[in-house]
């Protein structure tokens, strides 16, 4: 009963359906169209020129590297300078001549990045997937030479997770970051959770009644799901079939973001009912300030936005990027680990919570 | 009459503050217990200990025999609250509030709609089961807060001021309604910072200050332990010429008389309860010739009595 009272108290207020909905999903078409000019959403990504220097030995590894690069010029992914002077090529980076610069070891890839963010991602994912395929290469190699002559090391063969001719849009962009930021706004209503309780004194009522408080706290916090749930689906929903924004390419990769948004909701939401749980009056002044300058600082408003040193410790940022990710690369790992730590969050703020609520007193 | 609530030396301190100091009464089951005392007596904490809303640091109380430390979910089992504060969610309608709150206390199902439009009509608001409390009056809104907390009949109701700021249409079926409880078998636990409503209701009232019992007992037998005097007032004009002397012996001499008072206009005399000397003291006044524009008889009440016990106004 006290979680279908959550639902249904969460769903007749208007307060909360327009933030919950109506506002993320107008942010979407809002910043997405009208900040494109501002922002960009790919086109650096097809200008990449990175140097190179070929110092290993081995025979198989230097005839694998140059195909690459041959294939890698010929598709004009990239544009690839062989360097002689590795100083000079760190140098040609660090002045943003170049966008990175890579030494094809022995049995080693270095890459020294730029700074671009984006840029570099790209850099990283080219030069994994030709690791990952000449080390299937020289295992081959070293068992049955004969093999190689199948290998086919086209780019495209091993870079196209990588999307360089996907026709991404900013839509895309403020799909997953307004996606994050409703997850945050999330630590609001969870603050409300017991905050309005308190305030309009029905606390004392659940309190009085003949229920032991944990049974209390997990109803209540169990009957926020739901909305959380069905907010990500609808917001994912629209923002698909009315501005064709993009997410991850395959079903997994999809169910990971998904994932990923409800975990970050749950835990805003938790993290929400606890300090609603410890600052009983007004606990929205404190949050509010903090969420809306730890979004601006991550970029969440726009892509600009990036303050190396802060930005990149941004929580927000962290998980917009995680999702970026899984969205643009198809790279999950990030998004695992945060998954993880949310979890433990999730876990220690319960713990915090029924302790706090079995120890809170009459609201008067 | 057997107890049903027995509260034993309770104390609670916040801080250096002692709230309540090492409080005991009993409640009768199916009594109205009245709870009065000034403003921060200890009142409300001892209300908030025995509906468990707050912990005590010393002593024990029992509802029904269980515990309310050590059988706590049994104790709350028999209670029903209805808090000073308006408790209400502004998004349910009237029947869900009550069905919601009942449901906390183990009603499903029919049991549990029955119960709840039950409470409603009880309350007499049977005709707004679709309305939400916004819409309502603040008299409607203070019984829809009853009926959430009796809509599971428990056997031990605690009403914290169940009447501020209602209409005296509402407060009159709201008093009607907890005599009804009580005629039903119901206790119930009651505070109010109207004397009068005390006084018609309750079937004996506990006064309490700074966190101790001063008296406890019928309305009766709380007036009649600090005062026998009642006084009789008439409004008159004395002559000049008059001989108040003299017109004051003759009212000394009536039985039970134990003050007079005199001025220009009145005539005030205190009489021991047990002593009818109103028309014997009427009598002289004739007498003398003097005219009766007014007369008035001051009985003790419960109001001058807990003025007496604490030497505070209620409010």
């Amino acid at each position: 009963m006290i979680i279908l009272n959550e639902i249904k108290a969460f769903f007749s207020d208007k307060v909360n359906l327009s933030f919950m909905f109506a506002f993320p999903i107008v942010l979407i078409f809002l910043l997405g169209n009208l900040l494109s000019t501002q922002d960009y959403a790919d086109a650096s990504i097809g200008e990449l020129r990175i140097g190179y220097m070929i110092k290993t030995t081995n025979q198989v590894e230097v005839t694998f590297a140059k195909e690459f690069i041959e294939s890698v010029s010929e598709e004009g992914t990239a544009i690839l300078k062989e360097m002689t002077d590795e100083r000079d090529a760190k140098l040609s980076v660090a002045n943003n001549e170049l966008e990175g610069f890579t030494i094809f070891g022995e049995d080693e890839i270095l890459i020294y990045e730029g700074k671009d963010q984006i840029k570099n991602r790209t850099i990283t994912a080219l030069f994994t997937g030709y690791s990952n395929l000449s080390k299937a290469v020289k295992v081959i190699a070293n068992s049955v030479p004969d093999k190689l002559n199948g290998i086919n090391t086209n780019v495209s063969s091993f870079v196209e997770e990588k999307e360089f001719n996907a026709n991404r849009s900013m839509l895309d962009y403020y799909g997953v970051s307004m996606i994050i930021m409703m997850a945050f706004i999330g630590s609001i209503i969870g603050a409300g959770t017991f905050g309005e309780e308190i305030r309009l004194r029905t606390v004392n009522r659940l309190i009085v009644a003949p229920v032991s408080r944990t049974k209390i706290f997990f109803q209540k916090v169990i009957g926020q799901i739901p909305s959380a749930i069905i907010e990500i689906v609808v917001v994912m929903f629209v923002s698909v079939a009315f501005f064709n924004v993009h997410y991850a390419k395959s079903l997994g990769d999809n169910l990971i973001l998904f994932t990923l948004f409800l975990l970050t909701s749950f835990t805003m939401l938790i993290i929400g009912v606890v300090i609603g749980l410890f600052i009983q009056t007004n606990p929205m002044l404190l949050i509010i300030p903090v969420l809306w300058v730890m979004m601006f600082l991550s970029g969440t408003f726009s892509k600009q936005i990036f303050i190396k040193g802060v930005s990149d410790r941004m929580p927000v940022y962290q998980l917009q990027q995680a999702a970026f990710d899984i969205t643009v690369f198809g790279r999950t790992n990030k998004a695992i680990t945060i998954i993880l730590i949310e979890i433990t969050i999730i876990i220690l703020m319960t713990i915090i919570g029924v302790i706090r609520f079995n120890k809170l007193k009459e609201a008067r | 009459m057997r107890d049903l609530v027995s509260v034993n030396n309770i104390t609670k301190n916040y801080g250096d503050f002692c709230a309540v100091d090492s409080l005991s009464f009993s409640v009768g089951e199916g009594e109205i217990f009245g709870f009065l005392g000034p403003n921060g007596a200890g009142k409300s904490t001892t209300l908030s200990i025995i509906t468990t809303l707050i912990d005590f640091d010393k002593g024990k109380v029992a509802i029904d025999g269980f515990d309310i430390n050590k059988d706590r979910l049994e104790a709350k089992k028999l209670m029903g609250m209805v808090p000073q504060e308006i408790a209400l969610y502004k998004h349910l309608t009237a029947l869900d509030n009550v069905k919601f709150f009942a449901s906390l206390y183990g009603l499903k199902g029919d049991k549990l709609d029955k119960a709840a439009k039950e409470a409603l009509e009880f309350v007499g608001l049977s005709d707004r089961m679709k309305m939400k409390p916004k819409k309502m009056s603040g008299g409607m809104q203070r019984r829809l807060n009853i009926a959430c907390g009796i809509a599971h009949n428990p056997k031990l109701i605690v009403m914290d001021e169940p009447t501020v700021g209602v209409d005296a249409q509402s407060r009159e079926h709201i008093l009607n309604s907890i005599r009804i409880l009580r005629d039903r078998g119901a206790t119930v636990i009651y505070t109010s910072h109207y004397m009068q409503e005390v006084e018609e209701i309750c079937d004996r009232i506990a006064i309490i200050d700074r966190g101790k019992l001063v008296a406890i007992g019928t309305k009766d037998e709380l007036v009649s332990n600090v005062t026998d005097i009642h006084s009789f007032i008439i409004t008159t004009k004395f002559p000049v010429e008059f001989d108040k002397k003299e017109f004051e012996k003759k009212i000394a001499y009536l039985p039970g008389v134990k003050n007079i008072y005199l001025d220009e206009w009145v005539i005030k005399v205190d009489i021991q309860v047990g002593h009818n000397s109103v028309n014997k003291i009427l009598e002289v006044v004739i007498e003398g010739n003097l005219p009766i524009y007014n007369v008035v008889s001051e009985v003790p009440n419960l109001e001058t009595t807990f003025l007496t016990l604490t030497g505070h106004e209620l409010r």
